[in-house]
């Protein structure tokens, strides 16, 4: 018995000690790990960045928005800079173009080495641009953005919207997001016709951010499509976004370089551009009556 | 003192509901502590947002196969077990109830289980025909009602069934005048577990068990400051020693609130979280120093256990369930020590995580420690919570160290007289057992 008792004694001891040895040893990662989390989160917290990240459509590069940016450079002190991502097929990024430090609205286009049309690809496109975001928000740490998408790519946008963004919608808030000749029900021009792809969308809108702005923004060539992308699938949009996102507004611009393919290059697109999807914050770099760093000063 | 203490308590726990309480939960023992190490694994080691899958990277080198199939095998016996508790207790405890008696305590324990089910049958919601019942009532967290229920099944067993002994060898004559002995009872119990059944129906019950539990998880999510949230928390601690983990569950869930945000943007920006704006978050004082794993301070109890108890069963229980409550799954403690309804830990079950609470409130404004601010992992080890809600800091370590220690003492008495008292009631236990028939 008593040799029984004195194991036994041991035994919870054995448990104690080795408890307490196991806690040192876990603390010790714990720290580091916890550290760098709570660093990350905090650069993330104070990064004013807020990038405006691009998609092409489907047979473009990554120099298909140079134009466009070109044009919003054009009269303005505010110079946006322009980085360019394309995804390879096995997930690899190539980078040209870069952000220049002080920038805090820079452009960001990712396209993708296969950038072919259709639903099982535009699936795999977004997988490739899920792999540039993630590279992205941890190099740059960004809490926010706005998204633009041509054609197709704002069929990216919305499939990743509803497959990936969850990942990060705790840190990263996307606050706009436009599309352009974006063809939500395809080439189809019934709407009652929807396509798989559409119907898979409509069924997944609930995880489509609800404090989301959406603008979509079709061109007229005629009074039927932008001579490629008939606009009843444009407008399709609405049974994915509207009761959804906390606004929908539909814009459609006509007259010279309304043709699908020259819409980005379209000087009301610039416009819209500019008034609906960039920051108007002119005045941002200079304090109206000084209030937020006396704020500032007050805490230091 | 003491040895009044020592009676009442020995007193209270021979009166029947206790006696049956006790056998209830030796029984249900093993289930609880399984179950407890499975959900260990499920929440705090196969979690995505675990600590321990985070700070081994389990997602750069477990195959997303495994891990997802370990999550799920874990999610669903814990679920199962905790799940379906209700129905064992009232089992035991009819069975138990019915024996102290000496009546038929098999069909008592069926009659238990179906007067149960008969309570959490949803009447009013018949689609398809489906089963359906309110699985809120089975689960763990009502261990009381069902406790009560097989309780009650067992007292009217006591008056309308015939006495019986429990024999080890049974003839088919025996069984067959079993059965019939047991229409009576069995009738009673299901009228009255039907009546209940009915009536909760009708007077909704279900939704004001379910205002009552939202209460709680509202409250929880307002973060209170302590002057509201300790009132609460008490009553919480209460009916989870009685059994009714719900409130408690609901009422310390909540960590998004605006007053955690705004604590731990001021912490991400300042760098620290000395000067938060809200520095007495009732919640997270709980999290911090209220609870060193397990609720009520369960770990404090099993340390108490483990370095006084030398021989016994408990130590056993207490070693097996030591891990899981270390990480918070202290279902295994609670039920096999047992906690639950054991009048001698009420007191310190109740007040002392409050005076943990307290005491850490009054070193965070004497400006010693910092407010835990900082986002901490499921699955982080009870004691170091502080050190990791305040990235880091080593006062708050130390702090929270010096606390478990003092803890540790305030138990050790109580946990010295659970022991004696334990010894005396099987002695008591062991007495009886000499001069009656196979219990």
């Amino acid at each position: 018995m008593n040799m029984l008792n004195k194991d036994r004694i041991s035994k919870n001891r054995l448990l104690l000690l080795g408890t307490f040895i196991f806690l040192i040893v876990l603390s010790i990662p714990t720290f580091f790990w916890i550290k760098s989390a709570n660093h990350d989160l905090a650069e993330r917290r104070k990064s004013q960045m807020s990038p405006v990240i691009m998609i092409p459509g489907s047979s473009a590069t990554t120099e298909r928005f140079n134009e466009l940016v070109n044009l919003l450079n054009k009269d303005t002190l505010k110079k946006h800079s322009l980085l360019k991502i394309q995804v390879k097929k096995d997930g690899t990024l190539k980078y040209s173009g870069k952000i220049n430090r002080n920038d805090n609205e820079p452009f960001i286009v990712v396209g993708f080495e296969n950038n072919h049309d259709g639903y099982a690809n535009i699936k795999k496109q977004a997988g490739w641009f899920d792999e540039a975001f993630a590279q992205l928000s941890q190099q740059y740490k960004f809490n926010n953005f706005k998204a633009f998408g041509h054609s197709n790519g704002g069929l990216i946008w919305t499939y990743w919207l509803e497959k990936y963004y969850a990942d990060y919608s705790d840190e990263i808030k996307i606050k706009k997001l436009m599309t352009l000749g974006t063809p939500y029900n395809f080439n189809e021009s019934n709407v009652d016709h929807k396509t798989e792809m559409l119907n898979d969308f409509i069924k997944n809108r609930k995880k489509i951010p609800k404090n989301l702005d959406v603008y979509s923004v079709s061109g007229g060539e005629n009074y039927e499509s932008d001579g490629l992308v008939p606009e009843s699938s444009v407008a399709a949009g609405k049974y994915i976004f509207q009761n959804q996102v906390k606004h929908y507004t539909t814009m459609t611009v006509t007259g010279s370089d309304a043709q699908h393919s020259s819409l980005p290059q379209n000087k009301q697109v610039v416009q819209l551009i500019k008034q609906y999807l960039l920051e108007n914050n002119s005045g941002n770099n200079i304090p109206v009556n000084g209030q937020k760093p006396r704020e500032n000063n007050k805490k230091k | 003192m003491e040895k009044i203490i020592f009676k009442t308590i020995v007193r209270l726990r021979r009166l029947a509901f206790f006696r049956v309480t006790d056998r209830t939960l030796m029984m249900l023992m093993p289930l609880a502590v399984v179950g407890s190490i499975f959900q260990f694994l499920w929440q705090s080691v196969f979690s995505p947002t675990s600590l321990i899958s985070n700070i081994f990277y389990f997602d750069k080198w477990l195959p997303d196969q495994i891990f997802n199939a370990s999550w799920y095998a874990c999610q669903g016996v814990t679920s199962v077990i905790f799940g379906t508790f209700g129905l064992f207790t009232a089992y035991f405890s009819a069975q138990y109830t019915a024996r102290l008696y000496q009546k038929d305590a098999q069909m008592a324990g069926v009659s238990g289980m179906l007067a149960l089910l008969l309570c959490a049958y949803r009447f009013r919601d018949i689609r398809d025909f489906q089963l359906s019942f309110n699985w809120r009532f089975l689960n763990i967290n009502s261990f009381l009602f069902a406790l009560l229920i097989g309780f009650g099944t067992g007292l009217i067993f006591r008056f309308l069934g015939t006495d019986y002994h429990h024999r080890h060898a049974e003839s088919a004559q025996v069984i067959k005048q079993r059965a019939f002995n047991s229409f009576r009872p069995m009738l009673a119990t299901w009228l009255i577990g039907l009546v209940i059944g009915i009536l909760a129906s009708l007077v909704h019950v279900r939704m004001i068990a379910t205002n009552f539990y939202q209460f709680f998880q509202s409250q929880g999510q307002n973060n209170l400051n302590l002057g509201i949230f300790i009132p609460l928390l008490l009553l919480a601690l209460l009916l989870n020693w009685c059994g009714i983990g719900q409130p408690l569950v609901s009422l310390t869930a909540g960590g998004d609130s605006a007053t955690n945000v705004a604590n731990l943007n001021y912490a991400l920006t300042h760098g620290s979280s000395w000067n938060v704006p809200n520095p007495y978050v009732g919640n997270s004082l709980y999290q911090s120093y209220g609870k060193f794993g397990g609720n009520g301070l369960t770990l404090v109890i099993l340390i108490g256990i483990l370095i006084f108890i030398k021989k016994n069963d408990i130590a056993r229980v207490a070693r097996w369930s030591f891990i899981p409550t270390l990480f918070g799954s202290n279902q295994g403690a609670l039920i096999g020590i047992p906690i639950i309804l054991n009048p001698l830990f009420l007191l310190p079950y109740i007040f002392l995580p409050v005076v943990n609470m307290l005491l850490a409130a009054s070193m965070i404004a004497i400006h010693l420690i910092p407010a835990s601010a900082y986002n901490v992992l499921s699955g982080t080890p009870g004691p170091l919570y502080a050190f990791i809600a305040t990235n880091g800091n080593w006062q708050a370590l130390i702090f929270s160290m010096l606390l478990f220690a003092f803890d540790i003492l305030l138990y050790l008495p109580i946990v010295k007289m659970a022991k004696d008292v334990q010894d005396e009631i099987d002695l008591l236990n062991d007495e009886e057992a000499g001069y009656e028939y196979v219990k």
